[in-house]
């Protein structure tokens, strides 16, 4: 087979713009804290184990320890609406935690995995082999999943003004998670 | 619902260019007047706001770490904004004036005790407002009256003005940093 066949008839690809990220209360929730349409961009952290070096004569190998490293945290970027729901959904969110305004640390509302400041975040990329733009439900199969919980806003940034010129409004929020699950599952991409 | 009657219909986007910033100096230092509220808003270039977290810590158990939150808010409770300067110097003077009610390096004098007064003449306030998108007139005026949101820094001391660059090489407006530190920062409500 000549190289351009090769390429020709090689796998679709995956996109980096087809994906969506919701912010959920609980598993069974659907409405997302804010909307997925001003949540810009996604890298999930990277978690592995950590390594030391092993010394004998001429050589040395790396060889993992017993201890998982690697930041159980994320960022997400939000664009602002003109009424501010976005960020104030948000802020609402990071003052369950701490408020600067009152000078107030909450630490005893999250003692417990089971209580109101935790999270949901799900980041489901699709595997793009669909005909239709990324929307239709029923056009996709297997969906890479993140699923992180007990997910915290612990930082949230405030608007960024400036005179030189006209952007949209951004914000950048800071999560910590607990669990982190990765998982290719097969149906509909109802959530 | 498509893709693109989605973006359509998502509501509009607040923008970086739509603010307003004034500043109230302390009254013993010199009147405040719209005049001086308007040339002030118009000469700064942007807002940077500090950034606040909580101080954190590692919690180890056998193979996993985790991170901790510990009761303290960190940040910094300083700002440094930069302004445009106008050719009387005059918003130079005004923020020279009020370091100055605090601190003399021409007279190598200090006035510490303004500092660690209640007394709220001797300090100053700055209030950051958001503008409404969508109330934009002719010639892009401004015709609402009501901001959407609304950052307040008090107990605002003036305590650095950086002083100006010259230079033979280009024909560009001077543009000053100053320096200031607050105490009680509130968040739109």
């Amino acid at each position: 087979m000549s190289n351009i066949a090769n390429l020709l008839a090689s796998s679709f690809d995956a996109f980096s713009n087809l994906y969506t990220v919701t912010i959920l209360d609980n598993d069974t929730d659907r409405a997302s804290l804010v909307s997925d349409l001003r949540i810009e961009g996604f890298k999930a952290p990277a978690i592995t184990l950590g390594e030391y070096d092993l010394h004998y004569k001429t050589v040395n190998i790396t060889r993992n320890n017993a201890m998982f490293t690697g930041e159980r945290e994320f960022e997400l970027k939000f664009r602002v609406d003109n009424d501010y729901v976005a960020y104030e959904s948000l802020k609402t969110w990071r003052n369950l935690l701490y408020n600067i305004s009152e000078d107030k640390v909450f630490l005893g509302s999250f003692s417990s995995v089971a209580r109101l400041p935790y999270k949901i975040v799900r980041v489901k990329a699709y595997t793009g082999t669909g005909a239709d733009d990324g929307n239709l439900v029923t056009a996709y199969g297997d969906v890479v999943k993140w699923e992180f919980k007990q997910v915290l806003l612990y930082e949230l940034s405030e608007p960024n003004f400036t005179r030189a010129n006209s952007e949209p409004v951004s914000v950048t929020a800071k999560f910590s998670f607990g669990e982190m699950i990765t998982a290719i599952s097969s149906g509909s991409l109802t959530q | 619902m498509s893709n693109i009657t989605s973006l359509l219909d998502n509501s509009l986007d607040a923008f970086t260019n739509l603010f307003d910033v004034t500043f109230i100096f302390p009254s013993q230092v010199l009147t405040n007047t719209p005049e001086l509220k308007d040339n002030l808003s118009i000469r700064i270039q942007d807002f940077p706001f500090p950034t606040y977290s909580l101080q954190t810590y590692p919690v180890s158990y056998k193979a996993v770490t985790l991170k901790r939150f510990a009761p303290k808010i960190t940040g910094p409770r300083k700002l440094s904004l930069t302004f445009r300067v106008d050719a009387d110097w005059g918003i130079y003077k005004k923020f020279k004036a009020w370091k100055k009610h605090y601190m003399n390096e021409d007279a190598t004098t200090i006035t510490l005790k303004k500092a660690a007064s209640l007394n709220m003449t001797d300090f100053g306030q700055i209030i950051v407002e958001a503008l409404d998108s969508t109330q934009l007139g002719k010639d892009s005026e401004y015709v609402a009256t009501a901001a959407k949101k609304s950052w307040t820094f008090n107990d605002v001391m003036c305590v650095n003005v950086q002083e100006p660059t010259f230079t033979k090489d280009s024909a560009n407006p001077v543009t000053i940093t100053v320096d200031f530190i607050y105490g009680q920062y509130t968040l739109p409500q």
